[in-house]
């Protein structure tokens, strides 16, 4: 299947008076056409500045240093911003964390999903505002009208959520860029909307990278799965390897992996956690990222940065020592 | 007992602050470092690694120095004035004989203005110095050379001829410095001598005939008596009256200065030989020819007691209200007021000369030196008042500093305790105190202020109406801070560490002081350095406008007042620009350090 | 919206009350007596005692405290806001000129404080810790720093009194042109205007960067609005918020303000109305001037809220 979008090598770092934060420091990953790669790190594992560089959406701090991205074939990390501006919520668009935050305030539903049907498709208001309603209908709103000429303080967390997905979706993107959209959300109205943007992803046949720190999720979710720790990708796989069938693990993930509470599990088994924390952007340790947490480091691995390399087709593991799966 | 273990807990919040959690003595980097340090350590570290923070603080600390420790070294008389040193530019070198480059020798005279100072030498030639006004220090090219003697006014300079004609140059709103047509018709005589004071001239002729001219009918100094003319020898110019010495050795005086025709009676009827007379403000003295000084007149700073010199007396001087004498040993006696440093006579000095005038004393000692005693001059210029601007501000300042201090205070103290109580008691209490507050907001600053100084204190002394502005600033400017307060423990109180420490069973009053009151208290902090600067543009304007601290204390508001009018602000900037910019620096440091601390305290504040 | 007006509204009214109690009752001790200010100078000794019995009868005097103030307030309820002794005339009489002057004075002051201040702002948050930004940072610090009258009086001596374009002080003479307004208008102004600015190009900067670091400005941008409809149409108009509130609670601040100011320009408005009206002792007056002041920043007040209401949809529907 075509690839459509190929980030290489990817640098984002932001200049701080201290000194350089290598948010992300040479990620590599795909998506490939109508499917969904979850991407999966602790808070601080730059997966969000992997989106937020794909759209460019930056601080002012912040720049690509080195790599490329390419969508549908064309380089964009290298647009400026009135191409930019064209892709985004047009190709590419994005729907964010914080439903509460993530709507203006003081325009109603009707004027900011149809803002940018007006600009990209060259809708005229009267347009807008029907396939708005539309599209509210789309993410199954109950009584769109209404929603349409509401005000996002007048909606509950799960409605602006889904209200947010209309609007990413109103342009019927190729990709859509979900950073953890249901984190914020009570865990009935979360399967509610995964279920919902699977249903369009079928229906519309976007892709979707969905950005998340958990792991269950990602199983419900995800076609491919990209593990990223430190600015980097450590484990790239399709879905089921990593929850099931692969011969090796980084033991990155396998520390995610068991940190999962399962209801199967001995209730006298202790959960495992990974020990210590991410360290400090400004602060990496030399070799590699994850060695001084890891138990199964050796002193190579605190000296030498290991490459990602493909262990079986379509899967990739950044280790020195993988875990092999046997061992559990 | 339930009240001290408040006030402990109260210490303990505040020492929290300061202490550091870090224990151990572990190598720990940067980051960690900046994580665990006690809040207090890491905003005096943020404050201090601001470099706008520090020029604040220096900026501040000048100020303060300059005002207190300034005012200690420059003592201030509030109520002295001297009005022929009003409105003197800025500038020193009064004493600056060096700049003539004329040897002690040559000197055949030396006299003295106000502010400046010239001398003729033996060979008829004529050099000034000091500060120059109404371009006195320029000497026409008439008088260039051949001059036999000089005289100074105040600011103004006549020079007598060897031809026997005047020039005169300098002031001349009265016409002064020009011997009057009128005059110089009906003169009997030769001119011999020339006088001046303050803004009259007089010459007097080889027949003993003196005449008068410029500022002198407000003096009286226009009417001589028939019987002394054609009978004077000599005289000695002063503001209100002339000392005249006669051709048998008596003295006589004449113009407004009543005290000074109050002469001994042996100086009248010829009993002693006056060889010599001199003259200050309100009081004269003779010198006859045995050595003896007689001093009479006013019983002001003393002038008419002479000291007793225990040596024969060859020479006196005066200044302006200061008595001068030089004994047979060289030693030079001085008495009188000691203003602008004009007593300050050099110690071991054998002087053979002086010459003394107004502010600025110089002598020659026999072996050919000289030196120079009183008025160096004003770095910083004079006020209206003939007031030294240097010294006031440094007064003023304490007065502008101190009257904003205490305001801050009393509103901070307000301000926090009535935002506490609506904070933390909330209901009635609450709704009751920020209606007054609404209140006292809604009028105005200004013009309350303007009108509670003016109804409760258009009565009272300079030093009680400084109290008053305190006050009145004060008890104006809570609102604000209470209103802040509030806010910040409502906030506070809603704050999730909050509602885990409640949820933890921690008691209420421990909530307050160990996480609420930091929070409060550090914003007050800033809020009473950024209201400290207010109240010092507060107090600036108020005492602009004649509403704040009352004359003579001098503040810098009430320093800025007569740049209400034009004249002012035109031709006498130090007296205007000067306190306001020293309200500027003390208001930007402060205003600096203000900024730093909220940053230090809340850095996400700057970042945004 | 009505509701949330009429309570507004209602809730002023005790706190009118109270200003008046407060500020009559302040009048009560000042010094000086202003019936004998009002006896004329030409008045015969035997004269005296009747005029000041005239006079303290037609001032109201001769009741006691609480009268007063009642006969007072149902006075000024009905717009006769007393009897000047300085003017010998009515107080509104008094004030209709001066209150003219100041509104001119101010409302030009507000045109160009506005103006700057919100381009200034929103160019400085934009573009953070540029030059613009660097340089209304010091402008503002500055300004804050310095006394009023000085920057007027600063003015003066270049403008008026060194180049000589602009008068240096004082009010156009009647039936003047608009040209000689402006002359006299222009110092005045700009003192007044630089004062504001100062804190009003900060608080509009920082209710823009507020604006600007909010998540709806990222969801924004993600959906490919320019720069220029992000900032002045989605981070704008949330910045408008708190701007309005406190641009239009500042106009009964400024009204204040002018005080010092027109005592510099010789300006004849309500600030040196009230200034002289303390030295003739003229307490009517005095309380009719700060009654005013004090209803323009209750009214101003209320307009804030109005717009705040207007412009925030939360309070608008609530």
């Amino acid at each position: 299947m075509a690839k459509l979008l190929e980030i290489n090598n990817l640098h984002t770092y932001f200049e701080t008076k201290r000194g350089l934060i290598k948010a992300v420091n040479g990620v590599s990953l795909s998506i490939e056409e109508g499917h969904t790669l979850g991407v999966v790190g602790e808070s601080g594992s730059g997966k969000s500045q992997t989106a937020m560089s794909i759209l460019k959406l930056f601080e002012k701090n912040q720049k690509i240093y080195d790599g490329e991205i390419k969508f549908q074939g064309k380089v964009i990390s290298n647009y400026n911003a009135k191409e930019m501006s064209k892709v985004r919520g047009n190709d590419i668009s994005m729907i964010f964390q914080e439903p509460m935050t993530s709507l203006n305030p003081i325009f109603t539903v009707n004027r900011q999903i149809s803002e940018v049907l007006m600009l990209h498709q060259g809708m005229s208001k009267k347009e807008a505002e029907q396939h708005s309603i539309e599209m509210l209908k789309a993410v199954k709103i109950a009584n769109p009208e209404q929603v349409n000429k509401s005000y996002p303080f007048q909606l509950s967390g799960g409605m602006r959520q889904r209200v947010m997905i209309a609007m990413a979706l109103a342009c019927k993107p190729k990709l859509l860029i979900a950073d953890e959209p249901t984190t914020a959300l009570d865990v009935t109205i979360q399967a509610q909307i995964l279920y919902l943007m699977n249903e369009l992803k079928r229906e519309m046949g976007t892709s979707i990278m969905f950005i998340t720190h958990d792991l269950g999720v990602i199983n419900q979710m995800a076609d491919d799965v990209a593990v990223m720790y430190c600015g980097q990708v450590v484990e790239t796989a399709p879905v089921d390897k990593i929850f099931q069938d692969s011969e090796h693990i980084h033991p990155y993930t396998e520390g995610l992996l068991t940190s999962i509470p399962r209801l199967n599990t001995d209730r006298s088994s202790k959960l495992e956690v990974i020990p210590g924390a991410v360290p400090h952007p400004l602060n990496l340790p030399k070799g590699c990222k994850f060695a001084p947490r890891c138990k199964y480091a050796t002193a190579e691995c605190r000296e030498n940065e290991p490459e990602l390399k493909e262990v079986s087709p379509g899967h990739a593991i950044r280790c020195f020592h993988p875990v092999k799966r046997g061992k559990q | 007992m339930k009240k001290e273990s408040f006030f402990a807990k109260l210490g303990r919040s505040f020492k929290s602050l300061f202490r550091s959690s870090v224990t151990g003595k572990k190598e720990i980097n940067v980051l960690e470092e900046e994580a665990i340090q006690s809040p207090m350590r890491t905003i005096i570290k943020n404050f201090f690694s601001n470099t706008l923070a520090k020029v604040g603080l220096i900026g501040f600390i000048f100020i303060l120095l300059f005002s207190f420790v300034g005012s200690l070294f420059f003592p201030m008389d509030p109520l002295y004035t001297e009005p022929i040193l009003k409105n003197v530019q800025p500038g020193r070198g009064y004493l600056d004989y060096g700049s003539c480059d004329v040897k002690a020798e040559d000197i055949k005279q030396l006299a003295s203005g106000a502010t400046f100072s010239v001398v003729l030498t033996n060979d008829g030639k004529l050099c000034a110095w000091g500060q120059d006004q109404d371009d006195v220090l320029e000497i026409p090219s008439n008088a260039d050379s051949g001059i036999k003697e000089i005289a100074v006014g105040d600011r103004h300079i006549l020079a007598l001829t060897n031809s026997g004609s005047i020039v005169g140059w300098g002031r001349a709103n009265w016409q002064q410095q020009n011997l009057p047509v009128s005059i110089k018709g009906m003169m009997r005589g030769k001119v011999v001598h020339v006088y001046a004071n303050e803004e009259y001239s007089a010459a007097l002729t080889d027949q003993g005939y003196l005449y008068t001219w410029g500022s002198v009918t407000s003096t009286k100094l226009d009417i001589i008596p028939d019987d002394y003319q054609g009978h004077i020898v000599d005289a000695d110019a002063a503001a209100m009256g002339m000392i005249l010495l006669m051709d048998d050795n008596t003295v006589r005086a004449i113009g407004s200065g009543g005290d000074f025709k109050n002469y001994p009676e042996e100086l009248e009827n010829g009993e002693v030989k006056v060889v010599s007379v001199k003259a200050g403000k309100r009081n004269a003295m003779a010198l006859d020819d045995e050595g003896n000084v007689y001093a009479w007149g006013g019983t002001s700073f003393n002038l008419d007691t002479v000291p007793d010199f225990g040596e024969k007396i060859v020479q006196i001087d005066s200044g302006k209200n200061a008595f001068f004498a030089v004994g047979e040993s060289g030693k030079i006696y001085g008495w009188g007021e000691d203003a602008e440093s004009i007593l300050d006579i050099p110690e071991d000095f054998e002087a053979e000369q002086i010459f003394v005038d107004f502010f600025q004393g110089y002598a020659i000692s026999k072996s050919g030196e000289m030196t120079a005693w009183g008025n160096e001059g004003f770095i910083l210029g004079t006020d209206d008042q003939g007031r030294d601007v240097l010294t006031r501000l440094m007064h003023g300042g304490k007065i502008t500093l101190l009257v904003g201090v205490i305001a801050v205070l009393i509103s901070s103290a307000i301000g926090l305790t009535v935002g506490m109580i609506a904070g933390f008691k909330g209901g009635w209490i609450d709704n009751l105190l920020m209606r007054i507050a609404e209140i006292i907001v809604s009028i105005p600053f200004m013009p309350l202020v303007i009108t509670l100084s003016y109804m409760i204190g258009s009565s009272m002394d300079s030093q009680s109406k400084m109290y008053l502005i305190m006050i009145i600033l004060g008890l104006l400017s809570w609102p604000g801070l209470a209103r802040l307060v509030r806010a910040q423990i409502l906030i506070e109180r809603e704050k999730d560490f909050v509602l885990a420490a409640r949820a933890m069973g921690i008691k209420e009053g421990s909530i307050i002081i160990r996480h609420i009151m930091p929070n409060v208290i550090s914003m007050v902090l800033v809020d009473m350095t950024l209201s400290y600067a207010v109240m010092m543009l507060q107090e600036a304007a108020l005492s602009f406008l004649g509403f704040g601290v009352q004359p003579p204390n001098p503040s810098w508001g009430n320093m800025l007042n007569k740049a209400q009018q034009a004249t002012t602000i035109e031709n006498y900037w130090w007296q205007w620009i000067l306190p306001a910019v020293c309200v500027l620096i003390a208001a930007l440091s402060i205003n600096l350090i203000g900024n730093a601390l909220g940053d230090a305290i809340d850095p996400k504040s700057n970042e945004k | 919206m009505i509701k949330y007006s009429i309570k507004r509204i209602l809730s002023l009214i005790p706190v009118i009350f109270a200003i008046s109690i407060v500020l009559f009752s302040l009048t009560k001790i000042m010094p000086g007596d202003p019936v004998s200010m009002m006896i004329p100078t030409s008045a015969k000794p035997e004269q005296i005692p009747q005029l000041r019995e005239e006079i303290t009868k037609q001032l109201g005097l001769d009741k006691s405290l609480p009268e007063q103030y009642v006969a007072w307030i149902g006075n000024v309820a009905q717009g006769e806001l007393g009897f000047s002794s300085w003017k010998n005339d009515d107080v509104k009489n008094v004030i209709a000129n001066p209150l003219k002057n100041t509104v001119i004075l101010n409302f030009f002051v507000l045109i160009f404080s506005l103006t700057i201040s919100i381009t200034a702002g929103i160019r400085s948050a934009v573009k953070k810790n540029s030059f613009v930004d660097q340089f209304w940072q010091v402008f503002s610090l500055i300004c804050m720093s310095v006394p009023t009258f000085f920057i007027g009086l600063c003015l003066v001596f270049v403008f008026a009194l060194r180049l000589g374009w602009l008068p240096s002080n004082g009010m156009p003479v009647d039936g003047s042109g608009l040209g000689e307004w402006v002359r006299f208008l222009v110092l005045p102004v700009i003192t007044l205007t630089i004062t504001s600015l100062a804190s009003t190009v900060r608080y509009v900067r920082n209710a823009m960067l507020d604006a600007l670091s909010q998540d709806y400005i990222r969801t924004a941008r993600s959906k490919g609005l320019s720069e220029k409809v992000v900032v002045y149409s989605h981070a704008f108009r949330n910045a408008l918020i708190p701007i309005v509130t406190v641009v239009i609670a500042q106009i009964g601040t400024l009204f204040g303000g002018s005080m010092i100011t027109e005592s510099v320009f010789v300006w004849d408005g309500m600030g040196s109305t009230l200034l002289t009206a303390l030295n003739r002792r003229d307490f009517y007056l005095v309380i009719a001037m700060n009654m005013f002041y004090a209803v323009v920043y209750l009214i101003s007040n209320f307009i804030a809220d109005l717009t705040y209401a207007l412009v925030d949809p939360r309070i608008k529907l609530d």
